[in-house]
């Protein structure tokens, strides 16, 4: 009897980085060997490209770096270590999203993912061909059958990698968050391990990336579904699973650390938090603006932005008019005091003047109506965007995602900015009554 | 800050209530229409005011445009704006049934 010890990296990788998500692979395989003893280390599916890549995989330097980057790590990568990791690859002129098997220098086998779904914000048949069959992997006694994502979803990869010998599932993912997808998610792997009658390690991605945010809840549950080790939710790391030879075909995953439970609000708000952070920092900006209006919008974005960027990194700007109530600009003032991040104040009076005297002639003989509140709006993105230009600072816009729905909103007004943190949640009431006050309500373990 | 009415403070006396169903109504109204791809008609069924219903369902169609040219969102429903949601900018399609 021997055992076996599997870690999860529930990485973030830069899409498009190929070089160094490669280099932020062999650190993580150098430190799951010294820090945890890994005889294995699963990372998530695509990760040398990032998911998803989009049509940077039509590029066909993609392939060349992909080759130059697994070059590599065969190279640098620590010895006496399996390390399944997730590419895209062209093979025989056929694009495949595949898991590669790297051991002592040598790429020795690839599995091709057989179910690419197309719905959602999928879209992998746009790229991918389906692998036709399953891939099992002897290693250190221990037959692991590798599935991606989909695969586990899907159901008949599942069947076909058991049918084909494996005793221990091992699946690579990408599995963004969405609402209740983290209890989703558990449930159909317990579901699956049981229906299988095998153990399953579920290694997911982390971070966000555009409009996507990955949650990652990594695991591992035991042949009869239950759950035995779990990752911490938004946060990055290695995560060790020990495995227990039971009998010669029985590897038995021992109890591990289980993070607990969060609440559905919780989640919501890592999500915008990872969502508005990633975003940020992976494009480069030195910070963020937001206009305050004294609103709830507003606070909840300033509160999510400080949550991710921290306050020094925040900028907030009151743009008064006449119909701005004198509660709103205390308001504004007390939340951006009470979050600590520089607040200025600029009247927007001169400016909406000197349009409206510019457009009088021309207006002469019509009724006020939603042109001059546009108006008002426009001037407000116009200082906006002026603060983003000279200070490098991204506009954070401050919409919900009901205003979106029925054009609640200003063209080249409410609407500027690099990223809007509420656009997918509908008006979520209890974000809003919760979040809208105070930041650091909930520690989110990256932000 | 948040027992006050929603307002955009672009006019006097503005609340978005004047211009919108109350935010409860429409949230109820949205969540079907767009995350649950109900028709108009369905809605109604479903025990909302028709006049509210076919106010919402139009501004809704009516904006694809502008949602096509807004910032980026953090995906957190089923149904996010952005690649989960495609919709023609120009079309006939009638909301109805």
């Amino acid at each position: 009897m021997q055992d076996l010890t599997l870690v999860m990296a529930q990485l973030d990788p830069l899409v498009g980085d190929i070089p160094g998500n490669a280099a932020r692979a062999i650190e993580a395989v150098r430190e799951a060997r010294i820090e945890h003893g890994a005889d294995i280390v699963v990372f998530p599916e695509l990760f040398l490209s990032g998911y998803p890549p989009e049509d940077l995989l039509l590029r066909p330097s993609m392939e060349t770096r992909l080759r130059e980057a697994r070059a590599v790590m065969a190279e640098k990568v620590s010895r006496d270590v399996l390390v399944i990791i997730g590419y895209p690859g062209v093979r025989e002129g056929v694009c495949y999203n595949l898991a590669g098997i790297l051991y002592n220098g040598q790429w020795e086998a690839e599995y091709a993912k057989q179910a690419l779904p197309n719905y959602q914000v999928f879209d992998e048949q746009r790229y991918f061909a389906p692998g036709q069959q399953a891939l099992v992997y002897e290693h250190k006694g221990a037959r692991l059958g590798l599935l991606i994502c989909e695969d586990l979803w899907e159901g008949t990869p599942v069947k076909a990698a058991c049918a084909a010998g494996a005793e221990v599932l091992i699946t690579l993912n990408a599995s963004p968050y969405h609402q209740d997808k983290p209890g989703e998610r558990l449930r159909l792997l317990e579901q699956r391990a049981a229906e299988a009658q095998r153990p399953i390690v579920y290694v997911n991605t982390i971070g966000g990336q555009d409009e996507l945010v990955f949650d990652g809840g990594s695991g591992c549950v035991d042949a009869s579904g239950q759950l035995k080790v779990l990752a911490p939710y938004w946060q990055a790391g290695l995560m060790p699973v020990q495995f227990l030879q039971q009998s010669a075909d029985q590897w038995v995953p021992q109890p591990g650390e289980i993070e607990e439970d969060s609440t559905a609000e919780e989640s919501l708000y890592c999500a915008l938090v990872t969502g508005v952070r990633d975003y940020v920092n992976k494009s480069g900006f030195k910070g963020v603006v937001i206009g305050l209006s004294g609103g709830i919008d507003s606070a909840l974005t300033l509160a999510i932005a400080v949550d991710a960027l921290g306050p020094q990194r925040v900028q907030a700007v009151m743009m008064p008019y006449h119909y701005t109530a004198d509660i709103s600009r205390q308001d504004a003032a007390e939340q951006a005091e009470l979050l600590g991040v520089h607040y200025e104040v600029m009247p927007i009076e001169p400016m909406v003047e000197a349009f409206m005297g510019t457009l009088a002639e021309s207006f002469e003989g019509t009724e006020r109506d939603t042109t001059e509140e546009n108006l008002q709006s426009r001037c407000r993105g116009v200082l906006l965007m002026a603060i983003s230009n000279k200070k490098g600072l991204m506009v954070l816009t401050t919409g919900n995602k009901s205003e979106m729905a029925v054009g609640y909103a200003t063209l080249y007004g409410d609407m500027v900015g690099g990223i809007t943190r509420l656009r997918m949640s509908i008006r979520p009431g209890f974000i809003v009554w919760h979040a809208g006050v105070t930041a650091n309500l909930w520690p989110c373990p990256n932000g | 800050m948040i027992e006050r009415p929603p307002s955009a403070e672009l006019a006097p006396d503005q609340q978005d209530s004047d211009s919108l169903p109350d935010y409860d109504t429409l949230d109820a109204i949205l969540m079907r229409y767009i995350e649950g791809d109900m028709s108009a008609e369905a809605i109604i069924a479903a025990g909302f005011e028709r006049d509210d219903v076919y106010k919402v369902v139009k501004l809704v169609d009516r904006c694809e445009y502008k949602r096509r040219q807004a910032p980026v969102g953090v995906r957190v429903t089923p149904r996010g704006f952005g690649r989960d949601r495609r919709y023609p900018i120009v079309n006939g399609w009638q909301p109805g049934e």
